[in-house]
């Protein structure tokens, strides 16, 4: 029992001095070149990102390109079957089958 | 540019001490203190005027410190998990220093240790607030500031830090 108590006082001497430590703070030095350093980084960051965008710049562009003729070429390429129709019957089919209606919606190309 | 650099002049020593609080390592805590300026930069138009500009700049300081020690804790998970797998490989041991003679005094360094050791088990948000405190002498008023919590809130967190470092350091001490 007294041993204990002993180990136990003990114990708390140890801790005492161990929080102590926060007392003998050691603190960091100034650093001379520490805003020079920032400095670099904030430079590399925004070269980072002109790269970055100088890449995606001619890559939205070129997609952008090829969206527009593409869908040129779709356009003409359905047209044409428009113009390829030979009577009114085959022009309607072709709408029909371009627009997904069915063979009663069809008749609202029929002129009244 | 030139307000900047006395933003940076002024409290690059306070930042980079704070880091190292949490880091224990002058390279990381550099690191992390010029990403703290960075953010400043960049954020500096979203400043709200009321505040202080000290308060805002150690907060960013407390949480890219934090962000940096989750990150590490994660990648040691992982590591330890992938590790599994690699045979043969060491694993790196962090020893903490342990006494067998009870009438040998640790020294300073070693006690250091212990405490950092302590620190980095007990709850996040006690360990900012015992760090701002103890280590770099904030009042009750300016870490509440910087934690943006109520002064009884701050006042909480320093109490049970303390308790919780006591059975930390018990268990310890004990074992040892």
């Amino acid at each position: 029992m007294v041993s204990q108590m002993k180990n136990k006082e003990k114990i708390e001497v140890e801790i005492r001095k161990t929080l102590d430590m926060f007392e003998q703070k050691e603190s960091l030095p100034p650093n001379p070149y520490f805003y020079t350093r920032v400095q670099q980084r904030l430079n590399e960051k925004s070269e980072n990102k002109s790269i970055v965008a100088g890449y995606l710049k001619p890559v939205f562009l070129s997609i952008l390109l090829f969206i527009n003729v593409a869908t040129f070429v779709w356009y003409f390429d359905s047209t044409a079957n428009y113009t390829a129709a030979d009577n009114q019957e085959e022009l309607i089919q072709y709408l029909s089958s371009d627009l997904n209606l069915n063979t009663n919606q069809s008749s609202i190309f029929l002129a009244e | 540019m030139s307000e900047f650099r006395e933003i940076v002049e002024t409290y690059q020593v306070k930042v980079r001490n704070i880091c190292f609080r949490y880091v224990n390592n002058v390279d990381d805590a550099d690191d992390i203190a010029q990403e703290v300026f960075i953010q400043v930069f960049e954020s500096i138009s979203h400043f709200r005027e009321e505040a202080q500009i000290s308060t805002w700049v150690y907060r960013i300081a407390v949480n890219k410190s934090l962000d940096f020690i989750r990150r590490k804790n994660r990648k040691k998970r992982f590591a330890q998990l992938t590790s599994i797998f690699k045979a043969g490989e060491e694993e790196q041991i962090i020893e903490i220093p342990s006494y067998n003679t009870p009438d040998k005094d640790l020294d300073d360094k070693e006690r250091k240790e212990v405490l950092d050791m302590a620190l980095s088990k007990i709850p996040e948000n006690q360990k900012t607030a015992i760090v701002l405190s103890k280590y770099e002498g904030f009042s009750n008023n300016e870490i509440a500031k910087i934690m943006n919590l109520s002064l009884s809130a701050v006042e909480a967190l320093i109490h049970r830090a303390k308790k919780n470092l006591h059975k930390e350091l018990y268990n310890y001490f004990e074992k040892n």
